[in-house]
């Protein structure tokens, strides 16, 4: 039935205030991204701070023996004193790399809104950004999560950790890769959209 | 499947409007379609034509679908 929009219809239009809050939005989780995985990092060269390196180890606590704890494993940074410009740069390169794929998702997000908000959201170059994006989940964050922990494993193998050697969290991050495969559905209702367009125009 | 090819359907609405000396946003006035879109089926722009406009070309125009469209030969 035409008539006025609703209330609760209304509340779910993207507007322009809608479209400058996720601009921002996106611009802070780019260059948080970059803050924590290149800028910190090469601040942290720069000053001479030893390199933190991420490792997993057996928790002992003493004290709590007494009431029978059964331990796990804990996450620790390793202090690296006196790394090389090799380890400092083996060490920047997963940060790299997350940096780059958020920013570009960011980017690929933004074009998104941008088409939807102009009321073109079945552009053809829709499906290809939300297929871009879908492989940035499924394929760039696991590549770049297994990026990390082989980086860190190369830069602790030579450092006497007294506990058998550096160890790694087995955490494939699933929830991205879900994300990703939701996404590459989206994109094929995108294109079947496109097509149902392309179908319309023309029709008298 | 839908075909891709372009298609060589030519239609004559400029003759059968010129017969009965009718103009174009007359009819859309009666058919009830844009000008717009009448001028697109009109000078061979259109890719598909609802059954219903086409009925109510023909009821306006008195005539049949064959006589607003035909088949160029390849």
């Amino acid at each position: 039935m035409a008539g006025r929009p609703s209330l609760s219809s209304n509340l779910w239009r993207f507007d322009r205030s809608d479209r400058w809050g996720l601009t921002a939005l996106l611009v802070l989780v780019t260059a948080a991204a970059a803050l924590a995985g290149v800028v910190g990092p090469v601040l942290d060269w720069v000053a001479g701070e030893p390199l933190a390196v991420g490792t997993v180890g057996p928790v002992v606590v003493p004290t709590l023996d007494a009431v029978g704890t059964r331990y796990g494993d804990g996450e620790y940074d390793v202090l690296l004193t006196g790394a090389g410009v090799g380890q400092r740069l083996l060490d920047l390169l997963p940060g790299v790399a997350l940096t780059v794929l958020v920013a570009v998702g960011c980017l690929l997000v933004q074009r998104l809104m941008r088409g939807v908000a102009a009321g073109d959201a079945f552009d053809p170059r829709n499906v290809s950004r939300l297929r871009g994006l879908a492989l940035l989940l499924a394929l760039g964050v696991p590549v770049v999560w297994f990026a990390r922990v082989t980086t860190d494993l190369a830069l602790l193998s030579g450092a006497d950790l007294g506990t058998g050697g550096p160890g790694a969290l087995v955490e494939v991050p699933w929830l991205p890769m879900l994300g990703g495969m939701v996404l590459a559905l989206v994109a094929e209702a995108f294109r079947a959209g496109t097509q149902l367009r392309d179908d319309v125009e023309g029709l008298v | 499947m839908p075909v891709e090819e372009p298609h060589r359907v030519v239609c004559h609405l400029d003759r059968l409007l010129e017969e009965r000396g009718m103009t174009l946003a007359a009819l859309a006035e009666a058919v009830g379609v844009t000008v717009v879109n009448l001028s697109v089926l009109k000078n061979d722009r259109a890719k598909a034509i609802r059954f219903s406009t086409l009925t109510a070309v023909c009821d306006v125009l008195g005539c049949q679908p064959g006589d607003v469209l035909s088949v160029e030969p390849a």
